[in-house]
């Protein structure tokens, strides 16, 4: 997915996906991303399909384009659409809760079935900020992000901890894997694809000129 | 079981299957602000409208289908398209093959590639890259001016659902492959067609182009005749140009009213030119089933529950709505809208596709392109090609889908003559998967208030499932798109 030659704002499309147990605040992390927003009283992801945020890296503007699970995680009914075309994922689990943790595992055998091959990964410990009910020590993250071999992060959406870091250090991972190394140029991977929402090329005069 | 938390649950409506018609239902009511529970027993989205790798394709085969609805299921590995089915899977002799056991051999090999016989080495490739295949159970396009392209730019899926352009419409004319001329220009570029013929066209194209009015005015003219009638005596067509218009166009089968007819021209001509010179997109990744996953996540988005694999034992009327029984559960729902198989007492009801699904070693109508295909014989058959260009088949392959209204056993011959003479000697066949589809009688379902849902129609585009869930909602719900 490239910028269409309709919107110039940007440079470069990113698809970016947020995987991970109900409640471990992959809603909350989002919305503090692109809003720079909290809200307590979330229970359930109702409402949000994508939010869209522009970054700048190293003098290139990159669109952001974060996809929630809409609450379908819950009985893990993630549809295998929701995959398709995403460059980044961030997989979330919540330091207070060992199950979200566990489950981690799972999470990544599902990416790993259905999101493209080399797909950039993030592992966040959220809700770093509740150190009195923290089960899931900082060690025990980073062991598991070693183990798969992608990053590792612990953050706050309501503090605001390293939520900024973990979207700008995926991204940046992004680019480097799919811009700095590619050899063709950056508006072609769309490869013709047609966006049905693209409306001004439709005419239907186009057929009745002779 | 997932089901187990919501027990004594109540949803405003219960929604049994994640097929395109049940999808777009599903999200419409959610987004009405109603709650609900949408369910499918399968572990995946599309129900009749699914696409699979290939693995899941072989699993489907021999153990995830209903039997009621699609009873027969012939595999032809490797051995071109005339020759005695590898696999037979039925209801009446669940196995019958070379080696008797084709379902447990076909799942063995689904998992365990290499267990495959050397000669059977192309089948180990396949099965290797299984991921790289998306192959639909009822392939279907979207007409650019069509009621699901609306919707999709309407309700926000357009913004991210991909498609690919059909370069190609083509029409299968005494054992030859034609392009159909498709806008003026294609027209006025022919080479292959006569002066006379192009100013047949020409009269044509403007007049089923012509401003609402004028239209209106040609409809109430030939309210009372017939369509091909009215194209031999109003247009003077006939010969490859009324076949054309008939068959690649209006998509005929059988007798069609003029107005109809005409009203399928004009949808057809007005679609070019919307997003290029082609009438039709094709979906990427097995285009219905993306499609009817988009829609589900749309109403989840609103607050739509869902679980996948989930058994429903029994569905029985209260005073208030329905009690749907799962295993470990019950919840209960204002409403229910059932795809017809998820009725146990559901029997077939006469009306049979037959599909063939044939996957080639060579992108044998073009590598980077999609087409359109039909060949009028004593029945219409439609065909859709497809290559890597919307990622249905590995690189170097290709995959042509031909159905058409019949049971297999009358309809195999016209199935493979069409794909024979698609094909002609430009690639081999690899794999080719004949099924034949039931419809199923919704009488007991009926009886109880549930609402029932269609099965994709053989029709070409999606938009049958996108009005038969209009006319629901409106008479049902009250929702008016």
């Amino acid at each position: 997915m490239a910028a269409s030659q309709k919107n110039t704002s940007y440079d470069y499309l990113m698809k970016l996906l947020l995987i991970g147990d109900s409640g471990v605040g992959k809603s909350c992390l989002l919305l503090r991303f692109s809003d720079d927003q909290f809200t307590p009283s979330f229970i359930t992801t109702i409402g949000i399909d994508f939010k869209i945020r522009t970054i700048e890296l190293d003098g290139k503007r990159i669109k952001l384009q974060i996809w929630d699970t809409a609450g379908q995680e819950r009985f893990r009914t993630i549809t295998t659409a929701y995959y398709r075309g995403a460059m980044g994922i961030l997989l979330v689990y919540d330091v207070t809760d060992e199950r979200s943790f566990n489950n981690i595992e799972n999470w990544y055998m599902n990416v790993e079935q259905h999101a493209s091959e080399g797909v950039n990964k993030i592992l966040i410990g959220n809700k770093c900020d509740i150190e009195d009910c923290r089960v899931v020590s900082q060690e025990m993250g980073q062991a598991l992000a070693n183990k798969f071999k992608i990053q590792f992060k612990e953050t706050s959406a309501k503090s605001n901890i390293n939520v900024e870091e973990a979207f700008l250090e995926l991204a940046s991972d992004i680019k480097k894997r799919l811009l700095d190394t590619a050899s063709q140029p950056e508006h072609t991977t769309s490869d013709g694809n047609i966006n049905i929402n693209d409306t001004q090329k439709s005419s239907t005069q186009n057929t009745v000129c002779c | 079981m997932a089901s187990a938390e919501l027990d004594g649950e109540k949803f405003d409506v219960v929604v049994l299957g994640t097929g395109l018609e049940e999808s777009i239902l599903a999200s419409s009511i959610a987004e009405a602000g109603q709650t609900v529970l949408h369910i499918d027993k399968n572990p995946y989205y599309g129900g009749p409208n699914a696409s699979f790798s290939l693995y899941q394709l072989f699993e489907w085969a021999t153990s995830r289908r209903d039997f009621r609805q699609t009873p027969l299921v012939e595999i032809l590995v490797n051995t071109g398209l005339s020759d005695t089915p590898t696999f037979v899977i039925d209801t009446e002799q669940p196995v019958k093959s070379e080696d008797n056991d084709a379902v447990q051999q076909l799942a063995q090999y689904a998992t365990n590639p290499e267990l495959l016989p050397q000669a059977n080495r192309e089948l180990q490739n396949m099965l290797q890259s299984s991921r790289e295949y998306a192959i639909e159970l009822a392939p279907k396009v979207a007409l650019c001016r069509g009621q699901l392209v609306e919707l999709l730019i309407d309700c926000g899926i357009g913004e991210y659902v991909q498609f690919k352009g059909i370069e190609n419409n083509m029409l299968l004319h005494n054992g030859k492959l034609e392009r159909v001329p498709e806008s003026k220009e294609d027209v006025f570029a022919s080479t292959s067609l006569s002066l006379i013929e192009k100013r047949k066209l020409m009269k044509l194209l403007t007049t089923m182009h012509a401003s609402t009015e004028q239209f209106a005015d040609l409809i109430e003219e030939c309210k009372n005749e017939d369509f091909e009638q009215l194209l031999r005596s109003k247009f003077k067509l006939d010969g490859m140009l009324l076949d054309a218009v008939l068959y690649a166009v209006a998509r005929v089968n059988g007798k069609v009213d003029a107005p109809e007819g005409c009203e399928r021209v004009r949808k057809y001509v007005m679609s070019i030119g919307r997003y290029g010179r082609m009438a039709y997109l094709c979906g990427m990744y097995g285009g219905g089933s993306e499609i009817a996953q988009a829609f589900c996540r749309l109403c989840a988005v609103s607050g739509g529950t869902y679980i996948l694999n989930q058994q429903v034992t029994d569905i029985t009327c209260e005073s208030d709505g329905y009690a749907i029984r799962f295993d470990d559960a019950t919840v209960k729902a204002r409403r229910v809208i059932m795809n017809p198989i998820y009725d146990l007492e559901a029997r077939t009801n006469g009306t049979v596709v037959s599909r063939a699904i044939c996957i080639l070693d060579q992108p044998v109508l073009g590598e980077d392109t999609s087409a359109m295909l039909s060949y009028q014989s004593h029945s219409l058959v439609s065909l859709l090609y497809m290559t890597h260009a919307t990622m249905a088949v590995p690189s170097g392959q290709s995959v042509i889908y031909a159905w058409t209204t019949g049971s297999l056993v009358d309809t195999k011959p016209l199935l493979i003559e069409a794909l024979t003479r698609t094909i002609v000697n430009k690639g081999n066949p690899l794999l080719t998967v004949f099924i034949e589809v039931h419809e199923l009688d919704t009488e007991h379902a009926d009886s109880k208030g549930i609402i029932t849902t269609c099965l994709p129609d053989p029709t070409i585009d999606m938009d049958s499932a996108v009005s038969s869930a209009y006319q629901k909602l409106a008479h049902h719900f009250s929702i008016k798109q």
